[in-house]
């Protein structure tokens, strides 16, 4: 059986991987403090898992992952903010998703969203911050995911079969 | 015109602008008219001051009213227009929440606009 932390690595970077446009490539390590960047926070909780999910970029990294970017220059900071709450939204909606394909129910809060300089996420003494980056030409997006876990808890699968949960892209009519 | 019919009005609620505009973009070039609501509580007042609505599509987590209990003050108040639940939430609870206040699909962000498209046309009164 995997640890709870590898499984979540691997739905954490697949998630990811999936969301983010092509030209964003997964790096190791810290990657660029922005000056001027943009953060979304996401708090989630469940019987047996808690925490929050994080998204920080810069305003052009933001920029170049939005959905309507036709014409790059005008969209305002107002519709930045709202993509990078929609954004954080979908990222950890789809962990949540994959998580319970393993039998975890979660439930998500409001993202906020906010600016700084300067930003930086400072890990706490428990390392429980799990921090993925993915490097762009418009600049480096950092996804971090915090949480903490009963020590009851044991990931399986659940087989396909018995699964009742819509995963993204789904649709159902009845 | 690709899909839809002329002028017939699809109310869209969600808290976030983009997603609003990305339904905007799909909607529009099928032929529809698109009316926005930001949450819960200004879709229902859009819906009940709107009858020629002819179905709508709601996220379900958003600030002051959520969209299940959207769906549930409208069926309350008499209005019967089909609505389709938008949201990243796949909890088999919740769909059976909605499905039950009268909602006639679940979406699960983010959406095709292709395979969207298809339902509105198949589900708009």
């Amino acid at each position: 059986m995997l640890e709870v932390s590898q499984i979540i690595d691997k739905i954490s970077v697949t998630v990811c991987e999936g969301m983010l446009p092509g030209d964003f490539q997964r790096a190791e390590g810290d990657l660029d403090e922005p000056e001027d960047g943009f953060v979304a926070v996401i708090g989630f909780s469940g019987d047996t898992m808690k925490g929050a999910l994080g998204v920080t970029a810069p305003p052009y990294a933001v920029r170049a992952t939005h959905p309507l970017a036709v014409d790059d220059e005008s969209l305002t900071n107002d519709q930045l903010y709202d993509w990078l709450a929609e954004l954080s939204n979908q990222l950890l909606g789809r962990i949540k998703g994959e998580l319970m394909s393993y039998g975890v129910t979660l439930w998500l809060a409001s993202p906020v969203v906010l600016r700084g300089v300067s930003v930086r996420i400072v890990p706490r003494p428990q390392e429980s911050v799990h921090k993925y980056t993915f490097h762009g030409h418009s600049g480096d997006f950092c996804v971090w995911v915090d949480y903490q876990y009963s020590a009851s808890l044991k990931l399986r699968e659940v087989p396909e079969e018995e699964r009742e949960h819509c995963t993204a892209g789904e649709m159902l009519l009845f | 015109m690709i899909g839809g019919l002329v002028g017939k009005k699809v109310l869209v609620v969600d808290d976030s602008v983009t997603i609003r505009q990305q339904l905007r973009m799909a909607l529009t070039p099928a032929g529809y008219e698109v009316i926005e609501a930001f949450d819960g509580e200004d879709g229902l007042a859009k819906a009940k001051a709107d009858p020629d609505l002819a179905m709508a599509i709601c996220d379900v987590n958003m600030p002051r009213m959520d969209g299940i209990e959207m769906i549930t003050k409208m069926r309350e108040y008499g209005l019967t227009l089909p609505i389709v639940m938008l949201t990243t939430e796949g909890q088999p609870g919740l769909i059976k929440r909605a499905k039950a206040a009268g909602a006639k699909g679940w979406i699960v962000k983010p959406f095709n606009a292709t395979l969207l498209v298809k339902a509105v046309d198949k589900l708009a009164i």
